[in-house]
C-alpha cells in the first residue's frame, strides 16, 4: 500500500515536471529571437512607420536580401508609441533595433542624446548604392549639424494654405489671402455667407504635435518664437496674440468638433468639403485630389501661408515647416554596416522611383525623382506650390533636440486648453511656460 | 418572476431588446465599415447597400501580419493562463485547505492577492522592462507572458479560493493520512470538483491577457507583437487605413468573442471571483 | 485503498492509529513544511520577483529625476524633489478629479443599468439564450478597439451618431472635442463595455437566490416594487458589493478607451491619471517623475479601497487573534 502511495506520488511529481517542462519549453521555443543568424547571414531589425514608403520596401525587400545577403525585419508601431518604445531600448543601450525610422523632431534629440549614429563614415561603403549628394539638399538638411549626417530622409513636407476655388469665386474672394486679417476675414464671409454650413477654416485641434504643427505656422506668422535671445519663451507676446487669433479663428468659423481634430479628421473635414480652407502639410496635396475619395477634387488652390507681420521676415523665421522623415542608424547596432546597406538602399532612387509609381509618395526626398516626368505627372497640379514652400521651409519650424517632447507636449496641452475656453490663451502659454521651466530646469 | 400586468411584461421586453441593441449595433457597424471602401466608409450619410469588400481582411491578415499577431498572442495567452492555474490553483489550496480559510491571516493573504490586482499598469511598466531587457526577455513572447502569467495567478488565486473555501477541509485531512502528501491531495481530491473553476480560470486569464496593450506593446517586437499592438500599429500618422483598421479589429476580436460565448455558464461566477454561485 | 477515486475517501479510526505522527494534521515536521512551502512555490517563483523588480526599480526611479532624452540622468539622485512636485502639480489635481468623476459616475450608471437589465432579463424572455450570449461582446472586445470603434462613431464630419442625430433633428455636436461633453461621452463607452458584466453577474445572483422569501413574501400580498426593495434587494447586497468592488477597481486603471478616444483632451478635461502617468512617462520621458506619480497615487487607492474591500469581500481581518 505504502508503495503504490510512493508510486503515485512520483507519478504525479513526474507529470508536474513534465508539464511544465513542456510548458516553459514551449514558451522558449517560441521565444526564439525573430531572425537570429539563418544560416550565418546579419539580420538588421527597423522600427519604421506604418506608411506608404514602409509598404514599398517590404514589397522590394526580396530584391534587396537576395543582392546583399541581409535579412530585415520591419517592424511597425502605433505612431504616438514609437518614440517611446525607441527610447526606452536607446536608454538601455540595446541593440534591438539597428534603424529607426521617425521624423526630426525626435531624430535630433536622440543624435544629442548620442543615441543615434554619424553616417558620414559609412557613406562610402554603400556608394554603388546611394549618396548623401543624391538628396534634395533642403530635406537632407535637418539631419546635419557641425558636418555630420545622422539621418537618411525617406519624405519630407512642408505646410501651406489650402483653399477651396469654388467656394472663393462664388462668393466673390478675389484669390487667396496674403495677411492673417484677409484670412480670417475670408473664413468669416463663407462661414456667414453659407449660414454656417461650410465651416471658414480648418486646422487640427487635438493636443499635442497634432495642433502644435499647424499652429507653428500662425507662431511665426506673428513674428513668434518658441525661443527669445536663447531661452525659452512659449508665453511671449507674438506667442499669446498667436494663440488667440488661432483659438478664435477655430471657435468662429471652424468646424464642429475642431478641438479633436488630428491629421486625419482635419483632412477628411477638408476633402469632404465642409471647409473652405485648411492649413496642414503638404503631403494632403494627393488626397485632396484624389477623386475616388475627395468630393473637393479640381476645385483645390495651393498658396503660401500668409503672415500677420509685413511679409517675409527677412530672419528666415518662415512660417512653413520643413519636416522630414528619416531613417536613423542606432549608436548600438551590432551590425552598422549592414544597417546602413539598408538605409541606403531604402532612400535610393530606384526604391523612390517605384514608390512614386505604385503608392502615394509626394514626400520622396531623391533629388532626381523629385524632378522626374513621373512625379510631375502624377502630382502636377501642386507640384510647383509644393516645391516653392519646401524652398522656403523653415528647418527650425518646431523646437528640436532632448527638451522638444517636453515642449511641444506642454504647448500642444495649452493650446488644447486655450481652444476650450478652459483658460484664456495668456494663462494657458503662462502655466505652460511655468512647468516647462520646472521639467526642464 | 412573473409580472401579471401584460404592459409591463412587454415593456420589460423591450427594455431588455432596447439594451441588446445598444450592446451591439456599434459592433454591427463596426463590422460593415470593414467592408466597405474608405469612400463609402466616410460618407457623411451612411451608405447602406454596398458591395462587400473583402480585400481589407486579406490585406489586414497578410500585409498587416494579423496571422503572425494572433499567433503570438494565442503562445502568449495560452501559456500564460496555464501557468497561472499551475501556479494559482496551490496557493489557493494551500490557503483555504491546508490552512484554515477562517483564520485571519488567510484573509490578509486574499486581501493582497486582491490589492495587488489594483496596481496600474503604467506604474510597473518601466521597471519591468528595464529588468526584462537586462536579462534578454524583451522582442519576444517570454518577457510578456511571464507578466501576464502574474496577472493570471491572481486571477486564479481569487477564483479558486472562491472555490474551495467552501469546500470540506475533512477531504484533504483523509487524503493526508492515505499519504497521498499534499500535491497529491489536491490532484486527486481537489482538482476533480474544480473542473468548473479551472475552465473558467482559463477563460479568463486567456481575454485578460489577449486584449492587454501597454505590457504587450513595449515587451514585444517583430513576430512576438501581439494582436492588440498589430491592431494599434494601423494607425499611423498620416493616411489610416480606416477599412484595414477596421477589419483587424473584427479579426482580432473574433476568437475571443467565439470562445466567450461557447463558456458563458461559467464566466458569471469565474468573473466575480465566485461571488455568485 | 488503491482505489482511484481518491476524493471520496472516508477517514477509518483504525488507520489513523497506524498512521505515523508525521501525518497528523498537527504536523509541524519539516518535511511537512517544505511540502506545504512547495504548493506556494509555482506562484512564488513568478510573484516575488516581480514585486521585488517593482519596489527596488521604483524607488530608485522615484528618487532620481531620470529623463530618457538625457543620457546619464538616471544617476542624478534629487531625494524627495519628485514628490513635492507631485503636491504642487495643478494637472495631477485635475486628473485625480477627472479619475474621480469617471469612477463614480461610470460605475454608478453601471450599477443602475446593470441591476436593471438583469431584473428585467430575469424571467421568461424569448430568445434569453442569445441575448445573454450577445450580452457577452462589448466585455471581452479589447479596448483599443473599443475605443477606436466609438471615436468613429462619434466622429463629427463622418460618422453615423451624428449623422443619426442630425436626421433626427436633434443635431449633431462634436462630443469629444468640447470640454463639456467630452467626459460624459468617454464615461458612455465605459458603460457601453461594462454594464455587460454587472448584468451577468447580477443576474447569476438573482438565479441562485434561494425562493422562499420571495413565495413567503407573495403570500403576503408584496409584489413589483415592494418585493424588489425589501426583498430581492437585500439580498442581493452581498453581490452587488462584489461586482461595484470589481467595477472600481477595474474604472480607477482606466487607459486604454481614454487614450484611443481622446489622449486626455481637449484641454484635461478626460486625463484620467494613468493617462497623466503615461504622457508624463512617454511623451515627454520625465520617466522619474511619472513612476512618483504613478506610486503616490496607487499608495492612495490602496488606503482607500483597504478598508472598503474588507468589508466588502467579507474578509473582516481580526485585529485581535481569538
Amino acid at each position: 500500500m505504502r508503495i503504490t502511495v510512493m508510486q503515485r506520488r512520483k507519478a504525479i511529481r513526474a507529470a508536474v515536471i513534465v508539464v511544465s517542462v513542456t510548458l516553459v519549453g514551449g514558451g522558449l521555443a517560441a521565444c526564439a529571437p525573430a531572425g537570429s543568424d539563418a544560416g550565418g547571414s546579419v539580420t538588421i531589425n527597423v522600427l519604421a512607420e506604418d506608411i506608404s514608403y514602409t509598404d514599398n520596401w517590404k514589397g522590394l525587400l526580396p530584391e534587396f536580401e537576395k543582392k546583399t545577403g541581409i535579412k530585415v525585419n520591419i517592424e511597425t508601431v502605433p505612431y504616438s508609441d514609437q518614440a517611446a518604445k525607441i527610447l526606452l531600448n536607446f536608454s538601455q543601450k540595446s541593440s534591438n533595433y539597428d534603424v529607426v525610422f521617425t521624423d526630426n523632431t525626435y531624430g535630433t534629440g536622440y543624435y544629442q542624446s548620442k543615441y543615434v549614429q554619424n553616417l558620414a563614415p559609412f557613406e562610402d561603403g554603400a556608394k554603388d548604392l546611394n549618396t548623401f549628394d543624391q538628396f534634395y539638399a533642403p530635406y537632407l538638411a535637418p539631419m546635419q549639424a557641425d558636418g555630420a549626417t545622422f539621418g537618411l530622409p525617406v519624405y519630407g513636407e512642408s505646410t501651406w494654405l489650402m483653399y477651396r476655388t469654388d467656394l472663393f469665386e462664388q462668393y466673390g474672394i478675389d484669390g487667396p489671402p496674403t495677411t492673417m486679417n484677409e484670412l480670417a476675414e475670408d473664413a468669416k464671409i463663407i462661414y456667414e455667407g453659407s449660414g454656417g454650413s461650410v465651416a471658414g477654416i480648418t486646422l487640427r485641434g487635438a493636443p499635442g504635435i497634432q495642433s502644435v504643427y499647424p499652429w507653428a505656422g500662425f507662431l511665426r506668422a506673428f513674428g513668434g518664437d518658441f525661443y527669445a535671445d536663447g531661452k525659452l519663451a512659449v508665453d511671449s507676446a507674438e506667442s499669446v496674440k498667436a494663440t488667440q487669433f488661432w483659438a478664435d479663428l477655430l471657435t468662429n468659423y471652424g468646424p464642429d468638433g475642431v478641438g479633436n481634430f488630428d491629421w486625419e479628421q482635419n483632412r477628411i473635414a477638408f476633402t469632404q468639403g465642409s471647409a473652405a480652407m485648411t492649413i496642414d502639410a503638404t503631403a494632403n496635396g494627393p488626397f485632396n485630389e484624389d477623386t475616388s475619395s475627395s468630393v473637393v477634387a479640381g476645385k483645390v488652390g495651393y498658396a503660401a501661408i500668409p503672415y500677420a507681420i509685413p511679409n517675409p521676415p527677412a530672419s528666415g523665421n518662415t512660417d512653413n515647416s520643413l519636416n522630414v522623415h528619416a531613417l536613423y542608424l542606432s549608436s548600438f547596432s551590432n551590425h552598422k554596416e549592414a544597417a546602413y546597406k539598408f538605409m541606403a538602399w531604402a532612400t535610393s532612387e530606384a526604391v523612390q522611383a517605384n514608390a512614386v509609381e505604385n503608392t502615394e509618395a509626394v514626400g520622396v526626398t531623391s533629388q532626381s525623382v523629385i524632378k522626374s516626368d513621373a512625379y510631375a505627372q502624377k502630382y502636377g497640379p501642386f507640384q510647383d506650390s509644393v516645391l516653392q514652400q519646401l524652398a522656403t521651409g523653415n528647418v527650425n519650424y518646431l523646437p528640436a533636440g532632448q527638451d522638444a517632447n517636453a515642449i511641444i507636449t506642454e504647448v500642444g496641452q495649452a493650446l488644447s486648453r486655450t481652444l476650450a475656453r478652459e483658460a484664456s490663451a495668456k494663462d494657458a502659454l503662462t502655466a505652460a511656460q511655468r512647468t516647462l521651466k520646472t521639467q526642464l530646469g | 418572476m412573473k409580472t401579471r400586468r401584460p404592459v409591463l411584461h412587454i415593456l420589460r421586453i423591450a427594455g431588455v431588446y432596447a439594451f441588446v441593441m445598444w450592446c451591439i449595433l456599434p459592433l454591427a457597424w463596426l463590422v460593415s465599415t470593414s467592408l466597405k471602401s474608405d469612400v463609402d466608409a466616410f460618407s457623411r450619410v451612411p451608405i447602406w447597400f454596398f458591395a462587400p469588400e473583402f480585400g481589407s481582411y486579406v490585406n489586414a491578415w497578410v500585409d498587416g501580419g494579423m496571422g503572425q499577431a494572433m499567433i503570438a498572442s494565442a503562445t502568449v495567452a495560452i501559456v500564460s493562463s496555464l501557468l497561472g492555474i499551475f501556479a494559482g490553483l496551490p496557493l489557493a489550496y494551500l490557503t483555504t485547505q491546508v490552512w484554515p480559510a477562517e483564520a485571519p491571516g488567510s484573509a490578509r493573504f486574499t486581501l493582497g492577492i486582491l490589492l495587488l490586482t489594483t496596481v496600474p499598469p503604467v506604474l510597473s511598466l518601466t521597471p519591468f522592462y528595464r529588468t526584462f531587457f537586462g536579462v534578454g526577455l524583451t522582442g519576444n513572447p517570454v518577457g510578456l507572458t511571464i507578466i501576464h502569467t502574474f496577472y493570471a495567478i491572481l486571477l486564479a488565486v481569487l477564483i479558486f479560493r472562491s472555490f474551495l473555501v467552501s469546500f470540506p477541509r475533512e477531504i484533504r485531512e483523509a487524503a493526508m493520512i492515505d499519504g497521498l502528501g499534499e500535491w497529491g491531495a489536491l490532484l486527486r481530491t481537489i482538482l476533480p470538483n474544480v473542473w468548473g473553476a479551472t475552465f473558467a480560470t482559463f477563460v479568463l486569464a486567456l481575454i485578460q491577457s489577449w486584449n492587454e496593450f501597454l505590457y504587450a506593446l513595449l515587451l514585444t517586437s517583430g513576430d512576438s507583437q501581439t494582436v492588440p499592438v498589430t491592431i494599434a500599429g494601423f494607425l499611423s500618422f498620416f493616411g489610416t487605413n480606416w477599412a484595414r483598421l477596421t477589419a483587424a479589429g473584427v479579426i482580432g476580436a473574433l476568437p475571443i468573442v467565439i470562445f466567450a460565448i461557447l463558456v458563458r455558464k461559467h464566466m458569471a461566477r469565474g468573473l466575480s471571483f465566485g461571488g455568485v454561485k | 485503498m488503491s482505489a482511484p477515486a481518491t476524493h471520496q475517501v472516508t477517514v477509518k479510526p483504525d488507520e489513523r492509529e497506524i498512521a505515523p505522527p508525521s501525518r497528523s494534521p498537527r504536523g509541524r515536521r519539516p518535511r511537512d513544511i517544505l511540502s506545504r512551502a512547495s504548493l506556494a512555490l509555482p506562484a512564488a517563483i513568478i510573484i516575488v520577483p516581480l514585486l521585488v523588480i517593482i519596489v527596488v526599480q521604483g524607488l530608485q526611479l522615484v528618487t532620481h529625476g531620470e529623463n530618457l532624452l538625457r543620457p546619464g540622468s538616471a544617476d542624478r539622485f534629487v531625494g524627495f524633489d519628485n514628490v513635492l512636485r507631485a503636491f504642487s502639480d495643478p494637472t495631477l489635481f485635475g486628473s485625480i478629479r477627472v479619475t474621480l468623476i469617471y469612477v463614480f459616475v461610470g460605475v454608478g450608471i453601471e450599477m443602475v443599468l446593470g441591476v436593471a437589465v438583469a431584473l428585467a432579463l430575469h424571467g421568461r424572455v424569448p430568445g434569453k439564450g442569445i441575448l445573454r450570449a450577445l450580452i457577452l461582446i462589448p466585455m471581452v472586445l479589447t479596448p483599443v478597439v473599443a475605443g477606436l470603434m466609438w471615436r468613429l462613431l462619434l466622429d463629427p464630419t463622418s460618422g453615423f451618431i451624428n449623422w443619426f442625430l442630425d436626421t433626427v433633428g436633434i443635431g449633431g455636436h462634436a462630443f469629444l472635442a468640447d470640454p463639456a461633453t467630452a467626459l460624459g461621452t468617454v464615461i458612455l463607452v465605459e458603460v457601453w463595455q461594462n454594464t455587460p458584466f454587472v448584468v451577468i453577474i447580477v443576474l447569476a445572483g438573482l438565479e441562485s437566490l434561494d425562493p422562499s422569501p420571495f413565495e413567503a413574501a407573495q403570500v403576503d400580498g408584496a409584489t413589483g416594487l415592494r418585493l424588489l426593495r425589501h426583498i430581492t434587494l437585500p439580498l442581493l447586497v452581498p453581490v452587488l458589493s462584489i461586482v461595484i468592488l470589481l467595477r472600481v477597481i477595474d474604472a480607477v486603471k482606466t487607459f486604454a478607451i481614454i487614450n484611443t478616444m481622446t489622449k486626455g483632451g481637449p484641454g484635461t478635461s478626460t486625463l484620467a491619471i494613468s493617462n497623466y502617468v503615461y504622457r508624463i512617462g512617454f511623451e515627454t520621458f520625465d520617466i522619474g517623475y511619472a513612476t512618483t506619480v504613478g506610486v503616490l497615487v496607487s499608495l492612495a487607492v490602496l488606503v482607500i479601497l483597504f478598508p472598503t474591500t474588507t468589508r466588502l469581500m467579507g474578509l473582516r481581518v481580526r485585529k485581535v487573534r481569538g
